[in-house]
């Protein structure tokens, strides 16, 4: 598997406080990949890590093949392009100068793909507006095109959606999936937004007190969250007999305990058992969100 | 390093604060003028430009101040310095290409109030009688320190992350330096006695006695150290005929040196955000 970014026990600590605790993620070239946790579990500590700002206290973490521990990982950076928190911008420059600004710091040849990116995030008509006085979602949509101003392939985006309104959810959503499939650029999100990122991540990984609890495919995840029956009985063996020759999507959880998956009508699936003399002890209904999944994953008590 | 000179001009050309303070650059040598040239023409005074010329440093380290503290205090609030590691800029490269960029611009202001001073001043009031050669070296030495003062705020601007702090502080270290220097100088200028007044059989008697301000040699080993450490000291000095330049540009580089090294290894190991 190519990894794009993969990280091996990585760890921050600041004095008495761990920010990031042997943290293992797994970034597969041109995924989105929704990195989940709730403020305070060391999302943007793992950001910062990756983009050079602060070094880690322990472990390592490897960026297209080259360690953080090279200096070879400079050249590494160079693919990428990153928003951390709020995006860099001139605020007292327009859009097409902070973006002529950028095209020089990465070294550009010419200034010609400027008017392609204000356009791919829609500012091609800010004209002499500075920076500072454009709302929230035209200095994120800036901050992206000044983060693809030397064609990365990596994009880092911290907390991309926060604070816009939903015309801006919506199209920074757009932009991410349009990046993503027709430039295909691998993405690392952060969010706490999570139907948000349900909608466009392919991969997740959660994280939690700054250790990543899973990673998982949307695929898998898509599973996982599907329409189920929870069945608790006492011989599974019937049952199982049962949904095989009645083609009934299952699997048996444990000893006693059975999911049947897809959209099935519980009392028809009830009668169907009882006709066979399979009588269930309990029976559950079960749609899981990616929230409900999230907060079971990390017991969702402590969650904030 | 090209790469972020390249990007650091390209954002000078339109940043207010290096246009206004090059206007007020060119404003500040011709109210010296304007004001030589009355005291020329009214009291008949012989104005030197070799002297003139070297007006302007007193006051360049606020100018400097207030330019990097505007240019470079928003390299945090801004998010420049975190995008530039971010796309793979070497910490090392980012501050060298910060102090290079605030020292030519320092140098630049300082040119301009030359470059008046020469075309209007001389015409004015003549070429002076102080040799070519001490003035192409103090201004040599002037350059140094101008350099050495952009290293002292550049290591503020970059150490700290604050732009309100790091306004204030470069602002205040530059009245500070200025303030302080003048006093060191006062005190190394003040004379030995003082005329005291005194009644003697009905007669007032005038005599010379040991002025009690006048500092010990100790003391003015250390006011004279001091003022040769400082930029602004060094700047108060050259005004005058007899300022030792070998020394002074020594602690101009040694400022230079000190700051900059300093601020490389603080630079090279701040955790950002």
């Amino acid at each position: 598997m190519e990894y794009v970014l993969e990280t091996n026990n990585l760890e921050k600590k600041y004095k008495d406080f761990r920010a990031l605790n042997h943290t293992n993620i797994h970034i597969e070239k041109g995924a989105i990949y929704g990195l989940i946790g709730k403020n305070g579990a060391g999302k943007t500590t793992l950001i910062r890590i990756v983009c050079g700002l602060q070094e880690p206290t322990n472990g390592s973490y490897i960026i297209y093949g080259k360690s953080n521990n090279s200096n070879d990982i400079i050249s590494a950076r160079k693919r990428m392009g990153a928003i951390i928190e709020t995006p860099s911008i001139y605020g007292e420059m327009t859009a097409r100068d902070n973006l002529i600004e950028q095209y020089k710091l990465v070294g550009m040849p010419s200034l010609d793909g400027i008017d392609d990116l204000l356009k791919l995030v829609g500012l091609e008509d800010t004209g002499k507006k500075k920076a500072k006085n454009f709302s929230l979602g035209m200095k994120q949509r800036l901050g992206i095109a000044i983060a693809l101003a030397n064609n990365p392939d990596f994009l880092i985006l911290d907390e991309p959606i926060n604070g816009l309104d939903p015309q801006g959810i919506i199209e920074i959503r757009e932009l991410i999936l349009k990046l993503n499939k027709e430039r295909r650029i691998t993405i690392l999100i952060s969010s706490h937004y999570l139907d948000e990122l349900s909608k466009i991540a392919t991969h997740y990984g959660f994280l939690d007190s700054g250790s990543i609890i899973q990673e998982i495919t949307s695929e898998e995840l898509m599973k996982k969250m599907e329409h189920k029956i929870i069945l608790t009985v006492n011989d599974p063996k019937e049952f199982v007999k049962y949904f095989e020759q009645n083609n009934i999507s299952y699997e048996v959880m444990d000893s006693k305990t059975i999911n049947v998956y897809g959209k099935h009508n519980l009392s028809k699936l009830v009668s169907g058992l009882s006709k066979k003399n399979l009588i269930a002890d309990e029976i559950h209904e079960q749609e899981e969100t990616l929230e409900n999944y999230y907060m079971n994953l990390i017991g969702g008590g402590n969650n904030d | 390093m090209i790469k972020l000179l390249n990007a650091a001009f390209t954002r000078l050309r339109k940043s207010k604060i290096f246009w206004i303070l090059s206007i007020f650059s060119i404003g500040f040598a011709l109210v010296i003028i304007n004001a030589q040239y009355g005291d020329m023409r009214d009291l008949g005074e012989t104005i030197e430009i070799g002297q003139l010329v070297l007006s302007y440093p007193t006051i360049i380290g606020i100018v400097i101040a207030i330019f990097i503290s505007l240019f470079l205090g928003v390299e945090y609030s801004d998010g420049g310095v975190r995008n530039k590691i971010s796309i793979g800029h070497r910490r090392k490269n980012i501050y060298l290409s910060n102090l290079i960029v605030s020292s030519i611009v320092s140098l630049f202001f300082y040119a301009i109030f030359l470059a008046i001073m020469i075309t209007i001043g001389i015409p004015l009031f003549g070429a002076g009688t102080i040799p070519i050669s001490l003035i192409l070296m103090k201004l040599f030495v002037m350059a140094l320190v101008i350099i050495a003062y952009s290293s002292i705020f550049t290591f503020v601007a970059l150490i700290c992350s604050n732009k309100t702090i790091i306004s204030i502080t470069t602002i205040l270290l530059a009245f500070g330096m200025t303030f302080f220097s003048t006093y060191c100088y006062s005190m190394l200028t003040a004379p030995e006695t003082i005329p005291e007044a005194s009644m003697e059989n009905g007669e007032t008697k005038i005599e010379e006695v040991p002025n009690p301000k006048y500092p010990s040699p100790e003391k003015r080993k250390m006011y004279q150290t001091l003022l040769d450490i400082i930029p602004s000291g060094q700047t108060l000095q050259m005004q005058g005929r007899d300022s030792n330049l070998e020394i002074l540009l020594v602690y101009s580089l040694g400022i230079l040196v000190v700051f900059t090294g300093s601020g490389l290894v603080l630079f090279n190991k701040k955790e950002l955000k």
